[in-house]
Protein backbone atom coordinates (compact mmCIF):
# COMPACT_ATOMS: atom_id res chain seq x y z
CA UNK A 1 0.00 0.00 0.00
CA UNK A 2 2.68 2.32 0.63
CA UNK A 3 3.91 1.85 -2.71
CA UNK A 4 0.45 2.78 -4.33
CA UNK A 5 -0.08 5.71 -2.04
CA UNK A 6 3.90 6.93 -3.33
CA UNK A 7 2.86 6.31 -7.01
CA UNK A 8 -0.08 8.53 -6.57
CA UNK A 9 1.66 10.65 -4.69
CA UNK A 10 0.06 10.88 -1.30
CA UNK A 11 0.93 10.66 2.21
CA UNK A 12 0.80 7.01 3.64
CA UNK A 13 0.27 6.21 7.51
CA UNK A 14 0.26 2.96 9.10
CA UNK A 15 -0.43 1.90 12.65
CA UNK A 16 1.46 -1.38 14.19
CA UNK A 17 -1.71 -2.23 16.64
CA UNK A 18 1.28 -4.17 18.59
CA UNK A 19 3.05 -1.15 19.41
CA UNK A 20 0.99 0.37 22.48
CA UNK A 21 1.71 4.44 21.03
CA UNK A 22 -0.02 3.47 17.57
CA UNK A 23 -2.63 1.18 18.70
CA UNK A 24 -4.58 4.20 20.53
CA UNK A 25 -4.85 5.58 16.89
CA UNK A 26 -5.91 2.51 14.51
CA UNK A 27 -8.28 1.95 17.30
CA UNK A 28 -9.87 5.34 17.09
CA UNK A 29 -9.61 5.02 13.15
CA UNK A 30 -11.37 1.57 13.51
CA UNK A 31 -14.11 2.83 15.82
CA UNK A 32 -14.84 5.27 14.01
CA UNK A 33 -14.69 4.15 10.48
CA UNK A 34 -14.10 0.72 10.10
CA UNK A 35 -15.07 -2.71 11.31
CA UNK A 36 -14.95 -2.68 14.36
CA UNK A 37 -15.10 -5.29 17.03
CA UNK A 38 -13.12 -5.38 20.07
CA UNK A 39 -10.93 -7.98 18.56
CA UNK A 40 -10.89 -6.60 15.00
CA UNK A 41 -9.26 -7.81 11.91
CA UNK A 42 -6.31 -6.47 10.57
CA UNK A 43 -5.16 -5.11 8.25
CA UNK A 44 -7.82 -2.36 7.64
CA UNK A 45 -7.17 0.31 5.00
CA UNK A 46 -8.77 3.91 5.29
CA UNK A 47 -8.61 6.61 2.30
CA UNK A 48 -9.00 10.35 2.92
CA UNK A 49 -10.07 12.23 0.22
CA UNK A 50 -9.40 15.93 -0.75
CA UNK A 51 -12.59 17.18 1.35
CA UNK A 52 -11.18 15.54 4.55
CA UNK A 53 -13.71 12.41 4.67
CA UNK A 54 -12.05 8.95 5.49
CA UNK A 55 -13.33 5.85 3.76
CA UNK A 56 -12.99 2.31 4.93
CA UNK A 57 -12.25 0.55 1.84
CA UNK A 58 -10.25 -3.09 3.16
CA UNK A 59 -10.65 -5.42 5.77
CA UNK A 60 -8.28 -8.37 6.02
CA UNK A 61 -10.01 -11.36 5.18
CA UNK A 62 -10.27 -14.15 8.30
CA UNK A 63 -9.81 -17.23 6.00
CA UNK A 64 -6.74 -16.67 5.29
CA UNK A 65 -3.63 -14.99 4.69
CA UNK A 66 -3.88 -16.40 0.92
CA UNK A 67 -7.30 -14.58 0.23
CA UNK A 68 -6.27 -11.25 2.16
CA UNK A 69 -3.51 -11.37 -0.52
CA UNK A 70 -5.46 -12.10 -2.91
CA UNK A 71 -8.52 -9.42 -2.59
CA UNK A 72 -5.67 -6.27 -1.45
CA UNK A 73 -4.03 -6.97 -5.02
CA UNK A 74 -8.09 -6.60 -6.48
CA UNK A 75 -8.20 -3.61 -4.30
CA UNK A 76 -4.87 -2.08 -5.74
CA UNK A 77 -5.76 -3.07 -8.87
CA UNK A 78 -9.28 -1.67 -8.77
CA UNK A 79 -10.74 2.04 -10.56
CA UNK A 80 -11.00 3.56 -6.74
CA UNK A 81 -6.80 4.09 -7.07
CA UNK A 82 -6.74 4.54 -10.57
CA UNK A 83 -4.20 7.36 -11.80
CA UNK B 1 -27.97 -5.16 -3.47
CA UNK B 2 -30.49 -7.75 -2.39
CA UNK B 3 -29.88 -10.81 0.12
CA UNK B 4 -30.20 -12.97 -2.82
CA UNK B 5 -27.00 -11.53 -4.43
CA UNK B 6 -24.70 -11.31 -1.13
CA UNK B 7 -25.93 -14.65 -1.12
CA UNK B 8 -24.30 -15.35 -4.56
CA UNK B 9 -21.68 -13.18 -3.65
CA UNK B 10 -20.85 -15.12 -0.74
CA UNK B 11 -21.11 -18.63 -2.77
CA UNK B 12 -18.52 -17.18 -4.72
CA UNK B 13 -16.14 -15.81 -1.68
CA UNK B 14 -16.44 -19.17 0.31
CA UNK B 15 -16.03 -21.83 -2.89
CA UNK B 16 -12.41 -21.91 -2.00
CA UNK B 17 -11.12 -24.99 -0.31
CA UNK B 18 -9.55 -23.98 3.18
CA UNK B 19 -6.88 -25.64 5.62
CA UNK B 20 -8.49 -26.84 9.33
CA UNK B 21 -7.53 -24.01 11.54
CA UNK B 22 -6.87 -25.34 15.52
CA UNK B 23 -7.00 -29.35 14.63
CA UNK B 24 -5.88 -30.99 11.74
CA UNK B 25 -4.60 -28.77 8.84
CA UNK B 26 -6.46 -30.73 6.44
CA UNK B 27 -8.35 -29.83 3.62
CA UNK B 28 -11.60 -29.15 4.37
CA UNK B 29 -14.61 -26.85 2.66
CA UNK B 30 -17.04 -24.06 3.73
CA UNK B 31 -20.70 -25.47 4.00
CA UNK B 32 -23.92 -23.10 3.66
CA UNK B 33 -26.58 -23.62 6.15
CA UNK B 34 -29.76 -21.88 6.18
CA UNK B 35 -30.30 -18.57 4.95
CA UNK B 36 -26.69 -16.81 5.95
CA UNK B 37 -24.35 -19.21 8.23
CA UNK B 38 -22.15 -20.70 6.56
CA UNK B 39 -19.68 -23.15 8.43
CA UNK B 40 -16.22 -24.29 7.71
CA UNK B 41 -15.71 -27.79 8.49
CA UNK B 42 -12.42 -30.22 7.70
CA UNK B 43 -12.96 -34.42 6.80
CA UNK B 44 -13.07 -35.23 10.14
CA UNK B 45 -15.84 -32.36 11.01
CA UNK B 46 -13.90 -30.13 13.07
CA UNK B 47 -15.35 -26.53 12.89
CA UNK B 48 -12.76 -23.88 12.51
CA UNK B 49 -14.99 -21.36 11.81
CA UNK B 50 -18.52 -19.95 11.76
CA UNK B 51 -19.55 -17.22 9.57
CA UNK B 52 -23.00 -15.04 8.87
CA UNK B 53 -22.99 -13.05 5.90
CA UNK B 54 -25.84 -10.44 4.58
CA UNK B 55 -26.22 -6.88 3.71
CA UNK B 56 -26.00 -6.42 6.74
CA UNK B 57 -25.33 -8.31 9.91
CA UNK B 58 -26.46 -8.09 13.57
CA UNK B 59 -23.51 -8.97 15.50
CA UNK B 60 -25.59 -8.99 18.60
CA UNK B 61 -27.66 -11.62 16.85
CA UNK B 62 -25.02 -13.90 15.36
CA UNK B 63 -23.43 -14.58 19.13
CA UNK B 64 -27.28 -15.41 20.23
CA UNK B 65 -27.22 -18.11 17.32
CA UNK B 66 -23.82 -19.50 18.02
CA UNK B 67 -24.70 -19.26 21.82
CA UNK B 68 -28.03 -21.49 20.93
CA UNK B 69 -25.88 -24.13 18.76
CA UNK B 70 -24.70 -26.41 21.74
CA UNK B 71 -24.33 -25.74 25.54
CA UNK B 72 -20.81 -25.33 25.06
CA UNK B 73 -20.99 -22.25 23.21
CA UNK B 74 -22.59 -20.74 26.04
CA UNK B 75 -19.85 -18.81 26.65
CA UNK B 76 -19.39 -17.13 23.48
CA UNK B 77 -18.83 -13.62 23.99
CA UNK B 78 -19.08 -10.39 21.77
CA UNK B 79 -15.09 -10.04 21.52
CA UNK B 80 -15.38 -13.78 19.84
CA UNK B 81 -16.79 -12.15 16.61
CA UNK B 82 -14.92 -10.03 14.31
CA UNK B 83 -16.74 -8.01 11.25
CA UNK B 84 -15.82 -7.34 7.90
CA UNK B 85 -17.01 -4.82 4.72
CA UNK B 86 -16.88 -6.86 1.21
CA UNK B 87 -16.36 -4.07 -1.45
CA UNK B 88 -16.84 -4.51 -5.25
CA UNK B 89 -13.38 -3.45 -5.39
CA UNK B 90 -11.87 -6.29 -3.20
CA UNK B 91 -14.15 -8.93 -4.40
CA UNK B 92 -13.08 -8.15 -7.64
CA UNK B 93 -16.37 -6.95 -9.21
CA UNK B 94 -17.43 -4.09 -11.46
CA UNK B 95 -20.31 -2.38 -9.89
CA UNK B 96 -21.08 1.38 -10.48
CA UNK B 97 -23.27 2.93 -7.54
CA UNK B 98 -23.20 -0.08 -4.70
CA UNK B 99 -19.12 -0.55 -3.70
CA UNK B 100 -20.88 -2.30 -0.63
CA UNK B 101 -21.76 -5.58 -1.34
CA UNK B 102 -21.76 -7.94 1.96
CA UNK B 103 -20.73 -7.85 5.37
CA UNK B 104 -19.67 -10.44 7.56
CA UNK B 105 -19.08 -11.84 10.54
CA UNK B 106 -16.71 -14.46 11.64
CA UNK B 107 -16.13 -16.68 14.72
CA UNK B 108 -13.57 -18.53 14.84
CA UNK B 109 -12.89 -21.63 17.21
CA UNK B 110 -9.79 -21.54 18.98
CA UNK B 111 -9.02 -18.14 17.45
CA UNK B 112 -8.12 -17.14 21.43
CA UNK B 113 -5.10 -18.43 23.03
CA UNK B 114 -6.85 -20.29 25.98
CA UNK B 115 -4.72 -22.23 28.96
CA UNK B 116 -7.11 -25.39 28.25
CA UNK B 117 -4.42 -26.54 25.69
CA UNK B 118 -5.36 -30.31 26.35
CA UNK B 119 -6.07 -32.90 23.24
CA UNK B 120 -8.92 -34.08 24.49
CA UNK B 121 -10.79 -30.28 25.86
CA UNK B 122 -14.05 -30.39 24.41
CA UNK B 123 -14.57 -28.93 21.13
CA UNK B 124 -17.36 -28.24 18.54
CA UNK B 125 -18.07 -30.36 15.52
CA UNK B 126 -20.78 -30.72 12.63
CA UNK B 127 -22.19 -34.15 11.93
CA UNK B 128 -21.33 -35.95 9.07
CA UNK B 129 -25.15 -37.17 8.72
CA UNK B 130 -27.26 -34.34 9.83
CA UNK B 131 -27.22 -30.78 10.66
CA UNK B 132 -26.51 -30.92 14.16
CA UNK B 133 -23.24 -29.29 16.13
CA UNK B 134 -22.23 -31.54 18.93
CA UNK B 135 -19.35 -30.97 21.36
CA UNK B 136 -16.51 -33.73 21.74
CA UNK B 137 -13.05 -34.81 22.89
CA UNK B 138 -10.85 -32.60 20.28
CA UNK B 139 -8.65 -35.46 19.60
CA UNK B 140 -11.85 -37.44 18.98
CA UNK B 141 -12.32 -39.11 15.07
CA UNK B 142 -15.80 -39.75 15.61
CA UNK B 143 -18.20 -38.09 13.01
CA UNK B 144 -21.50 -38.21 13.89
CA UNK B 145 -23.64 -36.39 16.75
CA UNK B 146 -25.10 -38.71 19.42
CA UNK B 147 -28.41 -39.35 17.63
CA UNK B 148 -26.73 -40.52 14.12
CA UNK B 149 -24.60 -42.54 16.59
CA UNK B 150 -27.11 -44.73 17.92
Amino acid sequence: MEKVAKGLGVPFFSYDIDLPDQEAKADELVKKYGDWSEDYLIPQIFVETKDGKIKHVFTGYSESVDSTKRHLNNLINSPLFAR
Amino acid sequence: MSEKDARKVAKDLFSLTPNCYGHCKEKGSFEFKGDSMIVQVCPNRYVSRIVTYGHQVDQNQFRKTLRGLVSGLKTVQSGDIRVASRYAWDLGLKRKNDDLILHLAYWTQSYRRTKDERVDRPALFLCSNSDSFFMQPLNSRNRFCKDCRA
